[in-house]
């Protein structure tokens, strides 16, 4: 560790400061451009970039030594208290060379207890993967991370994140408050609050009950969010679940698919969820969201599409425009820059809205509600005709993006392209409006007729909406 | 994480008392290596949320493929290899991604990351050391900023500091610990 490169003081200065600040939530781009240009061409600065993310993360777990997961009064005691724990936080950290290490080890004499002695005789079905932030209710079990989940045991929460996998590949994400129970090795029950789950190959037929419905997977990844005597909300993100329930009017059987949601209530008709946001439910990409998903200029979406025409649903995502990002609900596609100078700046890190492509051949109005002044995007596919509705509300930028086609099913995976550039299949026109008051907004349809055909053999797409602050007319010139 | 893909548990679990086996050895690996996990993800991830999921992927593929692994090898280095490449497999499916980090900088940094020959407990121990000679007011700032994973905004109205301010306090704090360290390790 007594290379040379250590004595050179200014490059140890630069690479600290930049690293520092690009590792911030709103990095400056220049900041960025030189810091990777410095990790591309210097060895050196690579070493001191890589000890100094080490040194950030002994400093991160310094602070979350606090407790790995005690007692719940403990817990309760550290989240409420000031920062004079932290910094005994801290100093308790260099006093404890190995948190880890002792966390593990107080596993393992946790799991020569009595209770997990017994646990051990029961069939052994999945682990608890992961606890974030969790408080658990009163008279609860709790758990710790990597500890058995057996048949019959429960997981009932006030607040925070379990992950949760089980033996059938099946991992499911819940959040509180909620109250859930493995019935079986190939079901469970929601008897409220949120949860997402993924199942593999393996796990197809597996079971997830609410008071008002039964979910049986059929490959996929779907949520369900359950109001207690209320309702029971279930969004498909990929593949297809089978869907029934005895509540309601109408007793109900139906298969939902990717990019399509539905409410079912205790009582009254099942109708479709035209929006989902990262706030109400939980997604795949959980707990990744949690930082990209609420959005301030979008207040809500909906179009002119009767439950009985469809039950895909819009998905917005606040501040999640960037390279790489998902086009759609119901598709694998990518929106991508053209070139290698990537997505328009103008464009990147604004809010937008994932449609479903199946809109392409229905004669389609989306509904935009604006919470503040705003500059709206249309992306539009150019091997559709510009309709007139584009042409007279909105002026082409002249912008290009790009449209990479991902075929993903669960036997066959063909990968995108990854980064600007890659893989680009189709080029849409950026289309831009101010819109100079908070108000809602029409956006109209591709086409004149509705099409009776399979949209997966329509070659067209349907156009994406990005929506971020209103330019400042002065500013323009950076775009 | 690594949805949807696997078993849980091991071929060899097929009785408890090798599965318990397993396990203790596992923890015990999984254990003396996770300080070293972390910060390599940290350092190709460029963030902290991303470095804790991509962890709990890396936790789960070593899992799912402990009876795999060859005690001969290094459990650390097996444990690296399997994060590049979750790192490159999760950057293909999520989001989110630094700008500054693109698959050739990565991939130089992993080959940067092994020539270090994983700088391991020493500068972990020395960065501590290091803490504690910092003013208790510095000491104070940095046990803020990282328990709230770099919320300036918030930080800088407790400190009674502006936001660059505080962020260039930071940075001095930063290099200041970057030096001791590398004074103790000369």
């Amino acid at each position: 560790m007594t290379e040379p490169i250590y004595n050179n003081e200014e490059l140890v200065a630069e690479v600290l400061r930049l690293t520092l600040r690009c590792q911030e939530s709103n990095p400056i781009e220049d900041d960025c451009a030189r810091l990777s240009v410095l990790l591309a061409e210097n060895p050196q600065a690579r070493r001191i970039y890589l000890l100094s993310c080490k040194d950030t993360a002994t400093l991160i777990n310094c602070n979350s030594a606090l407790a790995p997961e005690p007692a719940p009064s403990l817990t309760r005691f550290i989240k409420s208290s000031t920062n004079t724990i932290i910094v005994l936080a801290l100093a308790a950290c260099v006093v404890v060379a190995a948190g880890w290490t002792l966390f593990w080890s107080d596993w393992q004499q946790q799991d020569d207890s009595p209770v997990i002695a017994e646990l051990e005789q029961a069939e052994l079905v999945g682990r608890i993967v992961s606890l974030a932030n969790v408080q658990w209710a009163e008279d609860a079990t709790e758990f710790r991370e990597w500890s058995r989940f057996a048949v019959g045991e429960a997981i009932r929460i006030e607040a925070g994140v379990v992950e949760l996998m089980l033996e059938n590949s099946t991992e499911i994400v819940l959040e509180g408050p909620a109250d859930f129970q493995l019935m079986s090795p190939d079901k469970a029950m929601l008897n409220h609050g949120k949860l997402v789950a993924r199942c593999g190959p393996e796990a197809v037929g597996f079971e997830v009950d609410s008071p008002d419905v039964k979910i049986v997977d059929q490959g996929t990844e779907f949520g369900v969010s359950v109001k207690q005597g209320m309702h029971t909300d279930v969004v498909v993100y990929d593949g297809k679940v089978d869907l029934s329930s005895r509540a309601g009017v109408t007793p109900l059987e139906r298969r939902l698919t990717a990019g399509e949601a539905l409410h079912v209530p205790r009582q009254g008709n099942s109708v479709r969820i035209t929006e989902i946001r990262g706030d109400q439910y939980l997604t795949p990409q959980y707990p990744l969201d949690r930082g990209i998903g609420r959005s301030e200029l979008i207040l809500s979406v909906g179009d002119n599409l009767h439950s009985s025409e469809t039950a895909k649903y819009y998905r917005v995502i606040g501040r999640g425009f960037r390279e790489d990002c998902p086009a759609y609900v119901d598709r694998s596609y990518q929106w991508n820059g053209v070139d290698e100078a990537g997505i328009p700046p103008g464009l990147l890190g604004g809010d937008y809205v994932m449609t479903f492509n199946d809109d392409k051949i229905r004669k389609v109005e989306i509904e935009l509600e604006l919470a503040k002044p705003a500059t709206l995007y249309v992306l539009f596919d150019d091997r559709i005709p510009t309709p007139e509705w584009l042409k007279k509300d909105f002026v082409n930028t002249g912008w290009d993006i790009g449209m990479d086609e991902v075929n993903i099913d669960r036997e066959v995976k063909i990968l995108s392209g990854v980064g600007p550039a890659r893989s680009i299949d189709r080029v849409f026109s950026v289309w831009r409006q101010d819109i100079s008051i908070a108000s809602t907004i029409t956006l109209g349809t591709i086409r004149q007729q509705q099409l009776e055909v399979n949209p997966h053999g329509v070659l067209e797409s349907m156009y994406g909406v990005v929506v971020t602050d209103l330019i400042d007319p002065q500013l323009e010139a950076i775009y | 994480m690594q949805w949807g893909v696997g078993k849980l548990s091991n071929p060899a679990d097929a009785n408890l008392p090798n599965q318990r086996q397993d396990a203790d050895r596992f923890v015990e690996l999984l254990g003396k290596q996770e300080r070293h996990i972390l910060p390599y993800v940290y350092s190709i991830t460029g963030d902290w949320n991303d470095t804790e999921e991509v962890t709990q992927r890396v936790r789960l593929k070593l899992w799912k493929q402990f009876d795999k692994y060859n005690e001969n090898l290094s459990f650390g280095a097996w444990a690296r290899a399997i994060a590049y490449y979750e790192v490159l497999t999760y950057r293909k499916e999520k989001l989110r991604r630094p700008d500054f980090l693109n698959d050739t900088i990565i991939s130089k940094l992993n080959e940067t990351y092994e020539e270090l020959s994983a700088p391991g407990d020493e500068r972990h121990d020395a960065l501590q050391e290091c803490l504690e000679k910092l003013e208790p007011k510095d000491r104070e700032i940095v046990a803020n900023y990282y328990a709230d994973l770099g919320k300036s905004a918030d930080l800088s109205e407790k400190v009674g500091l502006t936001v660059e301010a505080l962020r260039q306090k930071l940075y001095r704090i930063r290099k200041q610990l970057f030096g001791c360290v590398q004074r103790k390790l000369a």
